[in-house]
């Protein structure tokens, strides 16, 4: 471990930022438009440049090398053996390294882009102080040394969420969606509470009270034995428990079923406030906390499970809610949950590796298609329907209406489509392929099932980004028409690629998308895969004391030990230990190779199928997705997609009605009114009474003084004679 | 319970004996006078002379003020008397201390002293004057 | 007899000596103004501060046979009454030139009342205490009426001096009665004492005694029931003679109650802890439920002074857990140290924005007070909440230390009920926090707005040490060096 006084610098320069900006709003002396994106951009990319420089030294780092800093010691309680200390520390390892470089540079042309789409916005200086702000806690939450610093972050870019998607907040509608954003992301951040709270408990067990990562880890092992008792419920493995609840918090941060409803409502903020928090980087923090826990999650299968399981039925669900979405930014919202589900399926199996290189991939590609959305809504005067676009990159080259937007995102499409030799082909295929390998210890037959979720949600996902984007950049211009659905028309001229500054950025993340893939290829191609390496120290940490628990009772899982040796050949402790069985493993490894090839054949069949078919039917057949006032005569199937399912609604119906109504009803009017204020009021009732009746004692007379002095007197004799 | 029968008796004794003693003078009287009462035997015996005003009214300062000051030299002389009494033998056991701790009273009370002289306290006829304009 | 006769009570005499010279300069130099004898006295009280500190050393020295001693114990007693009395004395120089009532004998009063104090502090024999009583009290009695023309200082010092008389009485005729019982005046004998001929030795006519020592002693410190006084004397008397009784007087009467209880009968404990506890739960309530209906700032302070005597008698209570002791002790040094700072901040804040005549002291006058004196009320506010007991101020910490202290003497009853006080306290000391921030102001109310830098040198202090003190709650358990455990390292060595 490496001290360094230089990881502190990343989050401040941001932090900077807001001060300057903030200050500037503040007192009300905005500073020139443009020197505000400068300072909000530019302090970003310090930030990235010192990212960068240490992840340069931490290169030249032994493989378990980090850097580490204490800032101050912040939170300090106890003495001695019962020492429970917060340091406000920082430590960049190799995976806050690989989280702080997406960050830092996403986060760095987003902010380029923002200065472009905000040109014309009256609260610029406001609008980049949440961004910086965001970019704070991001940072936070991904360099901090332990679980409370990380929950600072947490709850930090929780805030900016509410105060960027509320950005334009005259309009309820948008007022409303930062609320339900924040109140969603509160329900989840309560399941992560009490993880924290158990796993507290459970240091304070073990004798060192600490959520530092690194006690944490060396703790884990006695951590695995204790039990937590839920009265009514019975005793589970306290490691099950906090893993279950940190999860849930997760499901709220990162948008998984049942809490994803408020990432889709999140659109109405700024897009390129979507391209940066809900979808490159805040979404993914759940999936960092449970990489970065992952060696207590790799000790509890069943939570692991539970991931695995909701990452899976969410990369489906949402698809097939993208299906039938005609707000361009809401399909790339439902697509953002679906990829999401992915990562989750990705550590949810242990690959954690797998789920980060998607979580790394999925920020430039995803970022890039949000930006090219931004850039699209623009073109078109902010019209957001796709049904009212079209032909905007149809004909030769030069009379391409958006030129660059188009190819960034036809391509970023098919990068999330899954087609080689996209990085987004590339990681998805690793976590369907460690997905469908991984025997599950819990359920033996789950992760076929979750894979075969997998499979169908990239499908799906295929078939709906096709159809976004061959709704949107081919065919003809549906914009110029007038009908009784849209009153107001563009006609095909104005439409106009967007300025420099805008589509530059998309270029950029565009060469990150397409190069990212190299980096982490597959094992089929060269049989190294680059990006595990790097991680495989910091992730797999938990691995290895898993399998040496497991060791002796190795054949229990022998499928177990051979995904391990798969996944990291001569490095898999389970080889080491049981050398007498490596030889049958190779051969393991030859037919696994055959397979893994096999499946990955599949998946681009599947995704090329899903390409062509949305190819088919929107470019080919032209088909026109329903107008607002035909929806009420498609399918039945067709209406449960274009309603979300109705979830919002059933949310509605079973969860918040009744608690509103509950809560006007029995506790305000009841509770609070009656129970509450009438106690309080009657005991401060009560004791003014009793002061001003006593102080009728106070008669200013000395003679009665003296008297009440002797009744005092009498009873101090009295007390100590007798009592 | 017993020890406090002891402070009883003499709390009991007290009360007994003034009692008595009232009751004894009380009696004496009853026994030995006649009833006869008349206005003279009403008014308040003041030395023999008849009395010119109400008991309650108001004196200059300065009787309160000779009268402290009488009080205070009066506790000097008890305290010096038997100081210098037994001065020898104090001086034999505690040796020199014994003089000045004195002399540091003695100063405090010549402090107050000139405090009273100057401001006036000592200087009758002037009260008296002032007091008569 | 060994060393400087004189110097166990050094600063006693520095602080006669120059109550001495204020008097003979009033008497030699008619003209010499007020003020320069409160700079003697402030002089004075300091270099006694300095000299307390420099001359004391280690070992215990007893002087004049055993009637004064000077070891840590009396050492934190001088401190602390010297520092209440250098805070009065700064509260006072415009105070007194402003209702009129400067003159040199004010301030020499002050010094002999602190003197008397100092003594009560080092008293090791009970005639000692009486006689630092007799001189502290009628010090006070004179100064509370020293402002002749104002009625209600007259009548509170003729109240005071009456029932001050009478539990002077009690407090001589329970000395007698220990004498009677032991042989003895002299504390450390009447300990040996019991220790030699053992807790049956404990016959009714000690337990008379020891009831009458209670009684006098509360009484100075105005433990209810025999609290009576202290709103309508703490009312009248100059406010910041206000500050310096509900402080300084108090301190010292809690001093010398711990040194007569706790160095003089820790064989009967047993007996005088629970009236001790009664004394507290009484004094606490009474003080806190008559401070709810007050709508005169000085009086709702001096029923609050009240409420606090009861605190600091828990934290005289708790000195029951064995082998913590001298915690508990501590706990009740630095609640004094601390209602010491936020007490006279607060009666200086009253000094600050009184005008004229008018005490400012309807708690009416401050509506909108953060409107037209921002600071002042940001002060007052400071102070208020560190009575109430509300973190991180002093009054927090103070309370923190002596109900730590009883919960460690297993009395919870006794805890509880403090902290219930503690929480009907908060509704009185916010109520004028409520009317200076959320109301608007009376047009016709007008402050003070002369520049009085002593006076503004006191709130300085005083905010500073409040806030200081309450911090210092942080650094004691964060495990670090702190004011209490400064204070109980000193008092380790003398119990």
């Amino acid at each position: 471990m490496h001290s360094t006084s230089l990881i502190a610098l990343i989050p401040l320069f941001p932090l900077l930022g807001v001060l300057v900006n903030g200050v500037s709003v503040w007192r009300r002396k905005e500073l020139p438009r443009k020197t505000v994106g400068r300072i909000a951009a530019g302090s970003v990319f310090l930030s990235a440049l010192t990212a960068t420089y240490l992840f340069v030294r931490l290169a030249q780092l032994p493989d378990d090398g980090k850097f580490h800093q204490v800032v101050f010691s912040w939170i300090v309680a106890g003495r001695d053996a019962d020492l429970f200390s917060i340091p406000f520390a920082f430590t960049f390892d190799r995976l806050s390294a690989v989280m702080a470089l997406t960050v830092c540079w996403v986060g760095f042309l987003i902010h380029v882009y923002s200065i472009g789409y905000m040109a014309e916005d009256p609260s610029v200086g406001r609008y980049f102080t949440y961004l910086n702000l965001f970019m704070f806690a991001m940072l936070l939450l991904v360099l901090g040394s332990n679980l409370i610093v990380l929950f600072i972050g947490w709850e930090g870019v929780g805030l900016c969420s509410y105060l960027l998607i509320g950005f334009w907040f005259e309009d309820n509608e948008k007022a409303s969606a930062g609320k339900k954003a924040f109140i969603v992301n509160r329900i989840g951040d309560f399941g992560f509470l009490l993880g924290m709270f158990f796993l507290t408990w459970g240091m304070a067990q073990v004798g060192g009270m600490s959520l530092e990562y690194d006690k944490l880890q060396e703790a884990i092992l006695k951590l695995k034995e204790m039990a937590v008792t839920l009265p009514g419920f019975g005793t589970f493995p306290l490691l099950e428990i906090v893993g279950v609840c940190m999860f849930i918090g997760a499901t709220g941060k990162s948008a998984q079923i049942p809490l994803y409803i408020w990432l889709p409502d999140a659109m109405a903020g700024p897009t390129p406030v979507s391209a940066l928090i809900h979808a490159a980087t805040m979404v993914t923090a759940g999936v960092y906390m449970v990489a970065r826990m992952g060696f207590l999650y790799s000790l509890a299968p069943f939570a692991s499970t539970v991931v695995a399981l909701v990452g899976g039925l969410t990369a489906l669900f949402a698809a097939t809610i993208g299906i039938a979405q005609n707000d361009i930014k809401k399909v790339l919202a439902y697509s953002t949950v679906s990829q999401l589900g992915y990562m989750f399926m990705g550590v949810g199996v242990g690959a954690y590796s797998a789920g980060i290189f998607h979580l790394v991939t999925h920020a430039f590609f995803k970022a890039c298609l949000f930006l090219g959305s931004g850039a699209v809504i623009m073109a078109c005067h902010h019209e957001q329907d796709i049904r009212r676009m079209g032909a905007l990159w149809t004909g030769r080259w030069s009379e391409k209406k958006m030129k660059w937007t188009g190819l960034t995102f036809i391509l970023a499409t098919l990068c999330i489509a899954g087609l080689p030799p996209f990085s987004g082909f590339v990681s998805k295929d690793e976590i369907l392929w460690m997905a469908f390998s991984t025997p599950n210890s819990v359920y033996p037959t789950v992760h076929k099932f979750i894979w075969g979720l997998g499979v169908a949600g990239a499908f799906c996902t295929a078939f709906y980004m096709t159809r976004l984007t061959v709704l949107t950049f081919g065919g003809e211009y549906r914009g110029g028409e007038h009908s009784h659905d849209f009153h107001h028309a563009l006609p095909h001229e104005k439409v106009h690629e967007v300025p420099k500054v805008m589509w530059v950025p998309l270029v950029i993340l565009m060469v990150g998308f397409v190069s990212l893939g190299f980096l982490g290829k597959s094992r089929i191609f060269s049989g190294d895969n680059a990006f595990h390496h790097w991680l495989a120290p910091v992730v797999d940490a938990g691995s290895h004391e898993k399998a040496l628990l497991e060791g002796p009772a190795g054949a229990l899982l022998p499928a177990a030990g051979e995904a391990a040796a798969a996944e990291d050949p001569g490095h898999g402790a389970v080889a080491v230990h049981e050398p007498a069985e490596a030889p049958a493993k190779e051969e393991g490894g030859e037919a696994e190779h055959k397979l893994e090839m096999m499946l990955m054949g599949l998946s681009v069949a599947v995704a090329a199928l899903g390409v062509l078919l949305g190819y088919l039917v929107y470019g080919v057949r032209k088909v026109r997705p329903p107008m607002p006032s035909e929806e009420k005569s498609v399918g039945p199937a067709h209406k449960a997609l274009l309603n979300k399912y109705w979830v919002d609604e059933i949310y509605q119906a079973l969860i918040v009605n009744p608690i509103r109504v509950a809560s006007e009803s029995l506790l305000w009017k009841i509770f609070d009114v009656k129970v509450v204020d009438g106690t309080v009021n009657g005991v401060a009732r009560t004791a003014k009474e009793v002061s001003a009746e006593g102080l009728k004692l106070q008669n200013g007379i000395v003679t009665s003084y003296a008297f009440y002095m002797v009744l005092g007197v009498a009873v101090v004799l009295g007390y100590l004679i007798l009592g | 319970m017993d020890a406090y029968i002891a402070i009883l008796a003499a709390l009991g004794f007290g009360v007994l004996l003034s009692g008595g003693f009232m009751a004894l003078s009380w009696f004496v009287s009853f026994m030995q006078g006649q009833n006869q009462p008349d206005p003279i035997k009403y008014t308040t015996y003041e030395c023999g002379i008849p009395p010119k005003v109400n008991a309650r009214q108001r004196y200059t300062v300065g009787f309160y003020l000779i009268a402290l000051t009488f009080l205070i030299f009066d506790v000097e002389t008890a305290l010096l008397y038997p100081w210098a009494n037994s001065f020898h033998k104090l001086a034999r056991e505690l040796g020199a201390p014994i003089l000045w701790t004195m002399l540091v009273f003695t100063a405090l009370l010549v402090v107050a002293l000139i405090y009273m002289w100057k401001e006036g306290v000592l200087d009758w006829a002037r009260r008296a004057r002032t007091q008569g304009k | 007899m060994e060393g400087f006769l004189l110097k166990p009570i050094a600063p006693h005499l520095i602080v006669i000596a120059a109550g001495c010279l204020v008097l003979l300069m009033r008497a030699y130099g008619k003209k010499t103004s007020a003020g320069a004898s409160g700079a003697v006295t402030l002089a004075s009280l300091v270099l006694a501060l300095a000299a307390s500190v420099f001359l004391h050393g280690d070992a215990a020295k007893s002087a004049f046979s055993g009637m004064v001693v000077d070891d840590n114990f009396s050492l934190l007693v001088t401190v602390l009454v010297l520092f209440s009395g250098i805070l009065c004395v700064m509260l006072s120089f415009d105070y007194l030139k402003r209702i009129g009532i400067a003159q040199a004998e004010f301030y020499s009063l002050v010094l002999f009342a602190v003197s008397g104090m100092m003594f009560l502090g080092s008293a090791s024999d009970l005639v000692t205490v009486f006689l630092g009583v007799e001189i502290m009290s009628i010090s006070i009695y004179v100064l509370v009426g020293f402002n002749r023309g104002r009625m209600e200082s007259t009548e509170a010092a003729l109240k005071y001096l009456i029932l001050g008389a009478f539990a002077s009485g009690f407090l001589l005729y329970g000395i007698a009665m220990i004498y009677g019982a032991t042989g003895t005046t002299n504390i450390a004998q009447v300990a040996e004492f019991f220790k030699t001929h053992g807790p049956s030795q404990i016959s009714p006519l000690f337990m008379v005694g020891l009831a009458l020592l209670v009684i006098g002693f509360g009484f100075k410190i105005g433990a209810a029931p025999f609290h009576m006084w202290v709103p309508d004397v703490y009312q009248g008397a100059p406010t910041s003679i206000t500050a310096f009784m509900a402080t300084g007087v108090k301190a010292a009467g809690v001093a010398v109650v711990v040194r007569v209880l706790m160095f003089a009968f820790p064989e009967s404990m047993d007996r005088w802890v629970p009236l001790i506890q009664l004394l507290a739960m009484v004094t606490m309530t009474v003080g806190n439920i008559a401070a709810l209906t007050q709508k005169n700032l000085k009086r709702m302070l001096a029923y609050s002074s009240i409420a606090h005597a009861g605190y600091i008698l828990v934290g005289l209570a708790a000195v029951y857990s064995q082998g913590f002791a001298e915690k508990a002790v501590s706990a009740v040094f630095f609640y004094l140290l601390a209602y010491t700072v936020m007490n006279i901040g607060a009666f200086a804040i009253m000094i600050l924005l009184g005008r004229d005549s008018d005490e400012y002291e309807n708690i009416d006058d401050y509506k909108g007070l953060a409107q037209r004196r921002p600071w002042a009320a940001f002060f007052l506010a400071l102070f208020l909440l560190s009575l109430a007991g509300i973190p991180p101020t002093a009054g927090f910490a103070g309370k923190f230390y002596v109900f730590t202290a009883a919960m460690r003497a297993g009395f919870v009853a006794l805890v509880i009920i403090g902290v219930l006080n503690s929480a009907l306290s908060a509704y009185y000391y916010l109520r004028p926090l409520i009317i200076m921030y959320m109301s608007d102001p009376d047009a016709d109310i007008v402050e003070n707005t002369e520049r009085r830098p002593a006076l503004i040198v006191a709130i300085g202090v005083t905010a500073v040490l409040t806030l200081e003190l309450g911090m210092g709650l942080l650094a004691y358990l964060a495990g670090g060096g702190s004011y209490y455990e400064m204070i109980s390292g000193y008092l380790a060595r003398v119990m």
